[in-house]
């Protein structure tokens, strides 16, 4: 009995000990986003005195109104929005037509194309900014939104999730309904995609966040003004000009607002998640 | 209504192994046809030849008049149940029903009227707006019919069906499925591993082993006359006694025995305890006995050989495991199993004299494993 005790009160110092360590841990990885928030209500000289203190002294929210009176600001949502929303809708349509055909449909050269795609994931994406930047400059795409789009609407590591899922939903359930009357695109569109959503919340949040975060993909392709996203405008504002001061709060304030949307994003959809083929066929 | 037609028909997969060989098969408009063999028998490969999902590598396959081979599977009229339902695990009952006809552009009003009909059929009338994972296994397996009723197709095609439904829902099912076919009279192909589905459900049952056809014939012929060693073990249940030599029965006076090897098969209702008096006997000692209620199989160990080659092997259990069934069974001895009367006294040890109904013999040549006739 005496040695019982002893093994719980064991265990117990023992989760603690754990908790501990990863309360530590996620404390200093969320450190840097909340000195981001908290000094997005700092003034400037409050800022510049004392850059770690969690206490805004006085709390003010001009640096918001500050942004909301710059036209700029508004330019850059626009951009990120016309592009993000493009390139999720898009490459959540193309990354799975693709992986559906690599999983289903046989062709010559499939097991080329698929290996071919699984290679470019290994290619660093800044190896190809500059061939990048080529292309879209001898395609006449260089400072247009299609510059900024095209580049992004297909990449690797979607089509080979989307593959992955595909090849785990029953051939059977295709299969039945082929016998049904549906042809391939039909097969597809009305019974595999709806299958797949787990998988396609999954590339859904992966595009929206990968290029709502975007910045390097921006800078090759468009370099007016009235193009620039919110990476690359807040990018702008952080590197700052001489005599303009640090800028602390109104730079953190951009900051804060643009992880607004990926934040909801992963909020609203974390529990979309599941098991699609229940109930399909018995295992 | 069509009748299905194969004509020597082979499928060969890209690795050269021939999964059926010159398949001759002829379905009649109607019939209720069981395809039935141990795993890798060809069974399924048939089946999903005459649906589209595999290819022909040569013959001709013909539904009705038309000859099939290359259309796709929604011109060829068929209706097929999967083994694993296949349903559509985002559509509720109704939508999973109703989808073929959705495919060819059935007026809405007309869809709902037969959907409602075919789901009065299967018995799921107040389920119709539920996702499959809400249903139990049996109401899933009913709509994976009602996906097929609806069609109202020229063939019903059914692969494995029941085999995921636990044993008290497979006979309720059987008996269903026989129902439904009969009320709607349409030609269907059923494919099962189970010899008493086959036996129970089929118009005429077709015994296939390695992707050959054994024996087309109907249920009761299969039992009484079957053409080979292995349609012998494989159909009835318990298996037939199959030994070498004829153990001094009497031969029929039509057999030709010169200078063949011969093999008799017994079945265990062809065994009784040998009361006083004459005819042909064989002794040996109890094993164990089985009770089961209404009867009792006894395990009469007997001085004689037992057959223990492929053909007889296979029957009895799949291909990969015949090497480990001819262990147990060489050991010099043949076990029979007797099928007796509940109120036989027989214990274990016990030894006994078995009667051998001699019009219920089969004879085998053991060179070719064909049953003499």
């Amino acid at each position: 009995m005496i040695s019982d005790a002893v093994a719980i009160r064991r265990r117990r110092f023992g989760n603690a000990m754990t908790y501990s360590f990863l309360l530590a841990l996620a404390v200093i990885y969320i450190f840097p986003f909340i000195i981001a928030v908290v000094t997005s209500f700092k003034t400037e000289p409050d800022a510049t005195a004392n850059p770690l203190s969690l206490a805004p002294n006085p709390a003010t929210t001009s640096a918001f109104h500050q942004l909301s009176a710059d036209q700029d600001f508004f330019t850059w949502v626009k951009n990120s929005v016309i592009v993000t929303l493009s390139v999720t809708f898009l490459r959540v349509f193309l990354d799975s037509l693709a992986g559906y055909a690599l999983a289903r449909l046989r062709f010559r050269g499939r097991g080329a194309a698929f290996a071919t795609i699984v290679a470019v994931m290994a290619v660093p994406g800044v190896v190809l900014l500059i061939p990048k930047f080529l292309i879209i400059r001898q395609f006449g795409m260089y400072d247009t939104y299609y510059g900024m789009i095209v580049p992004l609407l297909v990449d690797a590591a979607g089509v080979f999730i989307m593959k992955n899922f595909f090849e785990s939903i029953p051939v059977s359930v295709e299969e039945s309904a082929r016998i049904d009357g549906a042809n391939i695109f039909r097969i597809y569109w009305s019974i595999v995609l709806p299958m797949a959503r787990p998988a396609l919340v999954t590339l859904f949040i992966l595009s929206f966040q990968g290029s709502w975060n975007e910045l390097a993909q921006f800078i090759i392709s468009a370099q007016s003004a009235s193009l620039n996203t919110l990476t690359k405008g807040v990018a702008q504002l952080a590197s700052g000009q001489l005599g303009s001061g640090n800028r602390y709060p109104l730079k953190l304030a951009a900051s804060t607002l643009m992880t607004i949307p990926v934040a909801l994003l992963f909020f609203l959809f974390q529990r979309r998640i599941m098991n699609a083929s229940e109930g399909a066929v018995k295992e | 209504m069509a009748a299905i037609t194969f004509d020597d028909v082979s499928k060969t997969y890209g690795d050269g192994f021939p999964a059926v060989s010159e398949l001759n098969l002829d379905v009649n408009d109607g019939e209720f046809v069981v395809l039935v063999g141990p795993s890798g028998c060809g069974k399924t490969t048939a089946l999903r030849m005459i649906a589209g999902l595999e290819e022909i590598s040569s013959g001709e396959i013909r539904i009705g008049d038309r000859v099939v081979n290359n259309l796709p599977p929604r011109d060829r009229d068929v209706a097929m149940v999967f083994q694993n339902y296949a349903l559509y695990p985002h559509m509720t009952v109704a939508e999973n029903i109703g989808f073929a006809l959705r495919m060819r552009k059935v007026p809405k009003a007309e869809a709902r009227k037969r959907i409602e009909e075919t789901a009065r059929v299967i018995g799921l009338v107040d389920h119709l707006n539920r996702k499959p994972k809400q249903l139990s296994g049996g109401q899933r397996q009913r709509v994976a019919m009602g996906r097929a009723i609806v069609r109202e197709p020229q063939v019903f095609l059914m692969d494995e069906p029941l085999s995921n439904l636990d044993a008290k829902l497979r006979v309720q099912m059987r008996g269903e499925i026989s129902r439904i076919q009969r009320q709607l009279a349409v030609t269907t192909v059923y494919v099962t591993h189970d010899q008493v589905e086959a036996m129970t459900m089929g118009d005429r049952v077709a015994v296939m082993r390695r992707g050959v056809l054994q024996q087309f014939d109907a249920p009761q012929r299969l039992y009484e006359a079957p053409a080979n060693l292995f349609v012998a073990s494989f159909i009835g249940s318990p298996a037939m006694n199959v030994l070498e030599g004829t153990l001094g029965l009497p031969l029929p006076a039509d057999i030709d025995a010169s200078g063949k090897r011969l093999a008799v098969g017994i079945r265990p209702e062809a065994l009784s305890l040998a009361k006083n008096g004459e005819g042909p006997r064989v002794r040996g000692v109890v094993q164990t006995v089985e009770a089961l209620g209404p009867e009792q199989l006894a395990h009469v160990e007997i001085e004689a050989k037992p057959v223990l080659v492929e053909d007889v092997l296979e029957g009895l259990v799949d291909a990969e495991h015949s090497d480990e069934l001819a262990e147990i069974m060489t050991d010099g001895h043949a076990t029979v199993i007797a099928r007796l009367d509940a109120s036989a006294s027989v214990r274990p040890d016990d030894a006994v004299e078995l009667a051998v109904d001699t019009r219920k013999l089969h004879f085998f040549d053991l060179e070719t494993g064909e049953a003499c006739r």
